[in-house]
């Protein structure tokens, strides 16, 4: 009976852990190179994996870089290629970070909340700090998080080359459901 | 030298090869520029075949699945673990039962209403553009990613 008391403690103990981090596979993440001269090089990825941690802050999100979804066959191509993203050599865009005020948040209560979040981006195996903001959307115990923020794509080693038509710092969105 | 042509041909000649270039070229940028993928319905596929074997093609030689189905349209059958919605549209998720192992198919725009009446249990065939696999560590877990899918049938 003591062990089984031990073990239902256990249990109970990693399901409650388990329960702080709330994690999808639908999360969107959008890219938007878009320039006065050219309006194609955007696109969308819905299936990047998302997480948040309401415990500790901790979010994170990953997304493949070859199921960015352009309109463009070309633009689609040219964005997956060697000398811009590589995506068969590195294959993902991750996002590991905190929230660094999350005792403005309160997880049990409806509402709408601002966080400051800080991390480290990386592309193409190159990791640079990204400080951004984020909103919250808490209702029935779901959450909706949503980000805006640029990075400059040289600063990853990708050169958009000196004639305008892509942006070197492109706006990313982010947006996921947990429940 | 004497020049088999007047002037005033060679001109009309300069023009004519400057006008053929440049409507070849614009020919050239307006198809670049407004070309999209084709609906998925309309493309043969590659592949078909089970949709759990398929994974485990992945599972066992992650390199030779990429290089054989990165960006190929495949078409697999199998049974829906889970359906998430993305903005406006549904993915649909097929699990390996057991590894955390996922498919997930991100539809076409034009099958947005396709989607709306299927439910987790119901078994389909999709055909789809594979975007080859990625490991979570998030996650701990593989994922083959799909995207332009389009609903073929469902059983």
């Amino acid at each position: 009976m003591k062990h089984f008391f031990i073990a239902a403690t256990l249990i109970l103990s990693t399901l409650s852990v388990l329960a702080q981090s709330k994690t999808t596979t639908s999360a969107i993440v959008s890219f938007d190179a878009t320039t006065e001269l050219d309006a194609l090089p955007k696109a969308e990825n819905k299936t990047s994996v998302g997480m948040i941690d309401t415990k500790t802050g901790q979010v994170g999100f990953e997304a493949a870089v070859n199921n960015f979804a352009f309109s463009n066959p070309t633009i689609q191509q040219h964005f997956n290629e060697e000398r811009w993203l590589n995506s068969a050599k590195y294959p993902l865009f991750t996002f590991q970070g905190k929230i660094t005020n999350l005792g403005k948040v309160n997880f049990a209560k409806d509402g709408t909340y601002t966080v400051s979040i800080e991390g480290t981006m990386t592309i193409k195996d190159k990791t640079n700090p990204l400080s951004t903001t984020a909103t919250l959307v808490v209702s029935k115990g779901a959450i909706n998080a949503s980000s805006n923020f640029s990075i400059k794509l040289s600063d990853y080693g990708v050169d958009v080359g000196t004639r305008g038509k892509i942006s070197n710092e492109p706006k990313i969105t982010v947006s996921a459901d947990f429940k | 030298m004497q020049l088999p042509f007047s002037k005033k041909t060679r001109i009309r000649v300069f023009f004519a090869v400057l006008a053929l270039g440049l409507g070849v070229g614009g020919g050239i940028a307006y198809y670049l520029f407004t070309e999209k993928f084709e609906d998925t319905q309309r493309v043969k596929a590659a592949h078909t075949g089970s949709a759990l074997e398929f994974l485990k093609e992945f599972q066992s030689n992650d390199s030779l699945a990429n290089a054989t189905y990165r960006d190929q349209i495949v078409e697999l059958k199998g049974r829906i673990s889970t359906i998430e919605w993305a903005d406006t549209s549904a993915n649909l998720k097929i699990d390996a039962v057991g590894s955390g192992d996922y498919l997930i198919f991100d539809f076409q725009q034009e099958d947005a209403n396709k989607t709306k009446n299927l439910q987790p249990g119901d078994s389909v065939s999709i055909r789809a553009a594979c975007s080859g696999s990625i490991y979570s560590r998030i996650l701990n877990s593989r994922s083959v990613q799909f995207k332009r899918a389009t609903l073929i049938q469902k059983f």
